[in-house]
């Protein structure tokens, strides 16, 4: 045991004779990560629309009532306006191929309608009101609003969704309150729900947080764990035998076994703390996230339950020594450099399939799925986030991947010994 | 000291590397093998060092077998390679410490030891450097210094001064000289003829996997009855070697 | 042009080796290789049967935990009950989906009828106690907690009859389980709570229930041509196909491209090719052929077989395809033989191609993301053109101006990256490592030379890295203890019903200056609480701890004691200790009296007796517990660290002057603040920086700094910094007419003139001595 820790030892003070070395494995990956996470919905974005600012909402006149529910509230500045007149509009809409272009560079259109003619909107509401107090219950109100967006685009859609959510609906619940008159009295809500509720907040926000964070999350720590692997593998095992460094361990007293073990563990114990960090990135990067559009692929308020939390903690080391086997078992059997290398890169490339199809799935994973090895730490991981975590699949994931580490580890130790 | 018996080895199915090596090395020897590239050297050496298992035949080292008693065998020999690369960003010290503790030498011999081999080669003004600073003459320096770490009374040395200058091979020399003083036994393997003659008592010449001949310089000389040891060798490859 | 012989010499290389190309392949890689694509099978299944795992878990819950239900909603739950039961009939058992085949194909995971949906009734006060609703929600089944206030159908009452404008609030809480369950409680309180809302209308005789003052509609804007139907075989073309022929020619020019020359310059075999009398550009050029050819096959072949497959197949779009193809393979070879060239060996050289390879297939990726949003000019331009190119192309249409012109962009960016990777062969300087280029610079800054710019910005970019390190160190250190201290303390008041409404009054807190003042008024009632003092002290020793341990490189136990005396606190001699520290208390409680006594003097405050009884005595002595680590934290943070941190880069001055401005910045924060009292603090801490200099140790200013608090806020009862402590010996109080320039109103002592006096007496004190000191060890 104690040579373990003392080959352990080494590999570790090897690691941090550098600087470099420590920051490229430590928070490089961590960092690019982070970028790549923030500037890819920019990139989306840009992509669909040609610009990278944020295309402001066209409000086609707009009633008194709304600008002033824009200027009182801060949830409604989440987005910028561009008001214009009936006129304005109707100039933009002659040229129908410039007006296309706009729409499809991103641009709502709010158009205020109060079917009628010669009333805006607020007082087709008004006058609804009235009419309502006076106690006509057919009443009907003509007013109406209309949210035009990209028909062709999702990303469109979405925002459109979100603008009515997050700004439309609210501002129609007060109208009865603004222009209601003798009728907001009697007509508005009776008693208000969670309007100051910390914990549910909270738990609303980690809602969405969560399951965007499900489809994000394990793919990045994933292709995070093996490139570390990867590259730690390469330069421990395959490099070290090139040197010939490697023989001048195994011809030590000590077990090639203890060698192995103590290398393994330095692997294990560096990437899984690399992981840990990138992970605290993520929840930090969450956190610090106050503009949440619907492009932001973390959103405000991830958040785990102790339980969950240590689920996918205990995962990472399991799957990281899974990983090295399955490294270092390509390492053993092939010669030359050249074709250890190529094959170790492969899976990256899976795992970046994996991440991608992870990213567009939106479905649970299928019984099979907890079966695959690798793969079913991304279906643990996403499921925990989700906390759609179930005891057995965590106890057969961690097993299942434990032992094939242990089977392949054994294996490739065997005929290595053979040699 | 070290036997050889009847060593077979082949990589792939249809060709055999080493077909039926026999020798023997005793205490206070130098035995060297000489042949030419890709005759079958390292392979040998490498067996001899236990890092490869022979397809047949038995190697027994201080009347150890690799099968039994590998970590004794271990104990007992070191073994150097011109191919070994120290890690570049390692130090000669922080190595050092490394494969004392790996050897489970005491911390009071290896006050005495790093002295020592330290003073022996020079090694001392850079004993804090990082690897990738040093020349190469160092570096092979260091690494015989590791190697020897634990005293072995078996030594093996696959072309020891290769790549060195002369003033670096000549203290390479003096050490081994030394070292059979002191009664180790030492293989050595070779392709320059004046290290061969100078430094062993005993030489094998391999060609394509078989000891064509054995014997110290003079024997060889003499069997072949060639003006001096380098046409010698000419000779017995000459007649030995199939194309 | 003998030179073209070497050229094809080359290039049949390249097709002659047997074994360069075709890597092996290891068991391992196939079974993983065997593991995608059953789970991307997996994957795919699911869309098909999407319902189908639900039905492996159908373990949630549909019970409703309602607290302090009033009369009225008990009523409407009676009501409603026998429609429930008829719709949980309708809907079929519960338990058993598959003997309920019929729901199957619509089935929604979040049932959201309330059938299956049992009442639980509980009281409580403490409203906002999420811990026990979370433990009554799991022993009863339900997902959801409902809170009332206690006086729920009163208050309505009130509103309607119009004494009143509050309408009361309900509570929501739910589990957190599952990620379903918060779509349910919105559902809840849309569909149940406003039905119920309904029926109390409808009791005190509203008869609208409903308004609809306005609609809002969507309306989806048609930018795109009518004609061109975005079917899912078209898709696919558009997206897959392109997607795989990338990576399908990345992966080829990856294994190809970097073994050329990096291989052979690992192998040594690279030299004897460059001493050849062959010009470089053909050594380039000769690789930069092979790696195409090489690669282009297998793209070509899956593009046949793709075209083919589309059933749109005609030759003059797969001429295209190919163009498309051609091109895009020059690019990326020239990428990979610029990147064989920089490195030295295979390994390197794969690892430095990963990243591009990464960009590319994400570039990829976000074609995929908006096909049929792209604007025209990105059929112009490198890499994206060839992806939509190549897709239009397999859907029949080929633009010929975007193929010429992309194509023609392409290639001048690969004459670009090849002429760089031709004058890289003429120099191979820079083909060395990079290991060189450190160690030449190091020896030329060892030399004394001039100072390069990479070596000036290196040293000024460490400076501020330096500065930031050491200002936001003491800042995320304290924040993250003190912010876990908060925590229980925050649950267990969430928890008690007396404070139920004093956070209902937090959601009337808008400006900045409510959140400071309530703050405050939180952190006073949390120092009356023995849970947040323990915490606390904890808190404190855990700071304590970590600025010792930071004080070495790397986090070990060993060395404790040298660690310690590098962050001010010598372990040698209990005696010496002692008497610091003894010496450092009296000082304190010396320097606080004497404000006090001016304060008292010049007729600002009183005395009103003793204060302290014996039910408070346990808080008291944790309160003073807790000053102890509290004062040394501070000055381990402040002092102890800083200073000598400070001194070893630059002059001791500096030292003093940063750890005085952070430390009144650190406490200026607190509320009450005037700029008199940034002043002080800064005196203070330049004083305790002097006592630092003086006793070599900071013993004796943490035993000053823990007295000055305890003295202040346990014995005289005034405000420490702005915090108000709670239990005092003394209880002091301020005249009325006091003036708030000398006792530092709210701010506490720290903000008036009367601690700038104690502080100045002080301060020409400690000078002096250090005078003397200084003068003595001198001669």
């Amino acid at each position: 045991m104690r040579k373990i820790a003392t080959v352990f030892k080494w590999e570790i003070n090897k690691l941090f004779s550098s600087w470099k070395r420590t920051v490229t494995l430590f928070l490089l990956p961590a960092i690019l990560l982070m970028l790549a996470l923030n500037i890819f919905p920019l990139l989306i974005n840009y992509m669909s629309t040609g610009s990278i600012n944020k295309r402001p909402v066209t409000v086609v006149a707009a009633p008194a009532s709304f600008r002033r529910y824009v200027e009182e509230n801060v949830d409604a500045r989440v987005f910028d306006y561009d008001f214009i007149t009936y006129k304005e509009f109707n100039e933009m809409t002659d040229d129908k191929d410039s007006f296309r272009k706009q729409i499809r560079k991103g641009t709502l259109v709010c158009y205020f309608a109060s079917g009628d003619a010669f009333k805006d909107f607020d007082e087709v509401v008004t006058a609804y009101y009235e009419e309502v107090s006076s106690g006509n219950r057919a009443a009907v109100s003509e007013a109406t609003i209309y949210v035009g967006f990209d028909e062709n685009s999702i990303t469109s859609e979405a925002r459109a969704e979100q603008f009515i959510e997050g700004v439309l609906d609210n501002y129609q619940d007060s109208l009865i309150d603004t222009l209601g008159g003798d009728y907001s009295v009697v007509g508005s809500s009776l008693f208000e729900t969670d309007s100051f509720n910390p914990v549910t907040d909270f738990e609303d926000y980690r809602t969405v947080a969560n399951t965007a964070a499900a489809r994000v999350v394990p793919g990045v720590l994933l292709i995070m764990m093996y490139y570390c692997v990867y590259s730690l593998v390469s330069d421990m095992f395959a490099s070290e035998r090139d040197r010939g460094f490697m023989a001048k361990l195994l011809m030590t007293p000590v077990k090639p076994k203890h060698i192995y073990a103590g290398k393994i563990l330095a692997i294990n114990v560096i990437v899984t703390a690399s992981t840990y960090v990138t992970m605290l990135l993520l929840f930090f990067s969450s956190w610090i996230n106050r503009s949440n559009d619907a492009m932001s692929l973390l959103p405000f308020g991830m958040m785990l339950t102790p339980a969950e939390l240590l689920i996918v903690l205990f995962s990472i080391p399991i799957t990281v020594l899974l990983m090295t086997a399955v490294c270092i078992s390509t390492v053993f059997q092939l010669e030359r450099m050249q074709d250890i290398t190529v094959n170790l890169q492969l899976p990256l490339v899976f795992f970046l399939g994996d991440f991608f199809l992870q990213m567009v799935r939106g479905t649970r994973p299928v019984t099979m799925e907890y079966f695959i090895p690798l793969h079913n730490t991304l279906a643990l991981i996403a499921e925990t986030f989700m906390a759609q975590n179930k005891a057995w699949h965590v106890i057969v994931i961690y097993l299942f991947n434990l032992g094939l580490a242990l089977l392949v580890l054994r294996n490739a130790f065997r005929k290595e010994e053979l040699k | 000291m070290i036997r050889v018996m009847d060593v077979h080895k082949s990589y792939t199915k249809e060709k055999e590397t080493i077909k039926g090596v026999s020798f023997e090395v005793k205490k206070g020897e130098i035995f060297g093998l000489l042949g030419p590239n890709g005759a079958g050297k390292t392979t040998l050496m490498q067996m001899i060092a236990t890092l490869m298992k022979p397809t047949s035949g038995i190697i027994v080292i201080d009347g150890l077998t690799a099968d039994k008693d590998l970590l004794e065998i271990h104990k007992r020999i070191g073994f150097l390679t011109n191919e070994i690369k120290l890690d570049p960003m390692s130090t000669p010290n922080r190595l050092f410490d490394f494969f004392a503790e790996l050897y489970d030498i005491p911390k009071e011999q290896l006050y005495q030891r790093r002295k020592e081999s330290f003073e022996r080669f020079g090694i001392g003004p850079f004993a804090d450097k990082r690897i990738n600073e040093l020349s190469t003459g160092m570096k092979q320096k260091i690494s015989i210094a590791i190697s020897l770490i634990h005293n072995p009374p078996i030594i093996i040395f696959d072309e020891p001064t290769n790549g060195l200058d002369i003033l670096t091979s000549k203290q390479v020399t003096d050490y081994l000289m030394d070292l059979k003083e002191q009664g180790h036994a030492i293989i050595l393997s070779t392709h320059i003829f004046s290290v061969a003659e100078a430094l062993c008592d005993e030489i094998a010449i391999l060609v394509d996997g078989r000891i064509a001949a054995q014997g110290s310089v003079k024997e060889l000389v003499d069997q072949t009855g060639a003006e001096n040891f380098e046409k010698a060798f000419f000779k017995i490859y000459v007649d030995n070697h199939v194309e | 042009m003998e030179s073209t012989r070497g050229l094809k010499a080359i290039i049949g290389n390249f097709f002659r080796k047997k074994g360069q190309m075709g890597a092996q392949a290891s068991s391992a890689t196939f079974l993983v290789t065997v593991g995608f694509v059953i789970a991307v099978a997996c994957a795919a299944a699911s869309w098909v049967i999407w319902w189908f795992p639900y039905h492996l878990f159908s373990d949630e819950v549909y019970n409703v935990v309602v607290v302090n239900a009033p009369d009225s909603f008990i009523q409407f739950n009676e009501e409603t009950q026998e429609y429930r039961d008829q719709e949980a009939r309708a809907y079929g058992d519960r338990y058993n989906y598959f003997a309920n085949w019929g729901h199957m194909t619509y089935f929604e995971y979040s049932y959201d009828g309330y059938g299956w949906t049992e009442f639980i009734y509980k009281e409580s006060d403490a409203l906002y106690d999420f811990v026990t609703f979370g433990e009554w929600m799991r022993d009863n089944d339900a997902y959801l907690t409902v809170v009332f206030p206690a006086d729920f159908d009163e208050q309505i009452k009130a509103r309607q009859e119009g004494l009143t404008e509050d309408k009361p609030e309900v509570l929501t809480y739910y589990r957190t389980n599952s990620l379903e369950y918060s779509d349910m409680k919105n559902e809840f309180i849309d569909e149940y709570l406003a039905y119920y809302q309904g029926s109390i209308r409808a009791d005190y005789g509203i008869a609208v229930t409903t308004v609809s003052d306005s609609h809002i509609v969507h309306d989806p804007i048609p930018t795109a041509d009518e004609n061109d139907d975005f079917n899912i075989g078209a898709n696919l073309n558009r997206t897959f196909v392109p997607i795989l022929l990338f990576i399908v020619l990345l992966y080829a020019s990856m294994s190809t491209g970097t073994n050329v020359i990096a291989g052979q310059k690992e192998r040594g075999t690279f030299t004897g090719i460059l001493l050849t009398p062959m010009p470089r550009q053909h050594i380039a050029l000769g690789y930069l052929i092979g790696v195409v050819l090489k690669a282009i096959i297998p793209a070509a072949v899956i593009a046949l077989i793709a075209s083919l497959l589309s059933f749109r197949f005609n030759i003059l779009s797969f001429l295209a395809i190919l163009v498309y193809l051609l091109v895009l393979e020059i690019f990326i070879a020239s990428i990979t033989i610029l990147i064989s060239v920089i490195n030295d060996t295979v390994v390197s050289a794969q690892t430095a191609f990963l990243p591009v390879f990464l960009i590319l297939v994400s570039v990829c990726v976000t074609c995929i993301q908006s096909v049929s949003e792209r604007a025209d000019f990105y059929m112009y331009i490198p890499v994206h053109g060839q992806f939509y190119g190549i897709g239009d192309a397999l859907n029949g249409s080929v633009d010929f101006a975007g193929l010429i012109v992309s194509s023609i962009l392409t290639l001048t960016l690969t004459a670009v990256i090849m002429i760089i990777t031709v004058k890289l062969l003429y120099h191979e300087r820079y083909t060395v490592s990079i290991d060189t280029v450190t160690e030449k610079e190091i020896k030329e800054s060892q030399s004394g030379g001039k100072p390069s710019f990479l070596t000036r910005l290196n040293k000024a970019t460490d400076n501020f890295s330096f500065v930031i390190t050491e200002i936001f160190y003491p800042l995320v250190v304290l924040s993250f203890y003190q912010f876990l201290a908060m925590i229980p303390v925050v649950v267990s008041y969430m928890r008690k019903a007396e404070y139920s409404s004093f956070i209902r009054d937090l959601a009337n807190v808008g400006s900045v200056n409510d959140i400071i003042n309530k703050t405050f008024e939180i952190i006073s009632i949390f120092f009356k609480d023995p849970l947040y003092l323990t915490l606390m002290t904890v808190g404190y020793i855990a700071i304590i701890l970590t600025y010792i341990f930071h004080a070495g490189r790397v986090w070990k136990i060993k060395g404790f004691r040298k660690k310690a005396a590098a962050v001010g606190y010598p372990l040698s001699g209990a005696k010496h200790i002692a008497k610091h520290y003894f010496l450092g208390l009296i000082i304190g409680f010396a320097m606080l009296s004497a404000t006090v006594g001016i304060m008292y003097l010049t007729g600002q405050i009183s005395f009103a007796g003793f204060n302290l009884n014996t039910a408070s005595l346990g808080v008291f002595a944790l309160n003073l517990l807790m000053w102890v680590p509290q004062g040394a934290s501070e000055e381990i943070m402040f002092r102890g660290y800083m200073i000598p941190a400070f001194s070893r880069r630059y002059k001791k001055a500096i030292g003093v002057a940063v750890s005085a401005i952070l430390f009144s910045a650190f406490h200026s924060l607190n509320s009450g603040y005037t700029p008199l009292a940034s002043f002080n603090l800064v005196l203070i801490a330049v004083l305790f920086a002097l006592i630092y200099l003086l006793t070599d140790d900071i013993w004796m200013t943490s035993a000053i700094h823990t007295a000055w608090n305890l003295t202040q806020g346990n014995i005289y009862g005034l405000q420490v910094s702005g915090n108000n402590a709670a239990n005092s010996v003394i209880k002091t109080f301020y005249y009325k007419n006091s003036a708030p320039i000398i006792t530092g109103g709210d701010f506490g002592p720290e903000g008036g003139l009367a601690v700038t006096a104690v502080t100045v007496v002080c301060l020409v004190i400690v000078a002096l001595l250090l005078w003397r000191k200084h003068k003595k060890s001198k001669t």
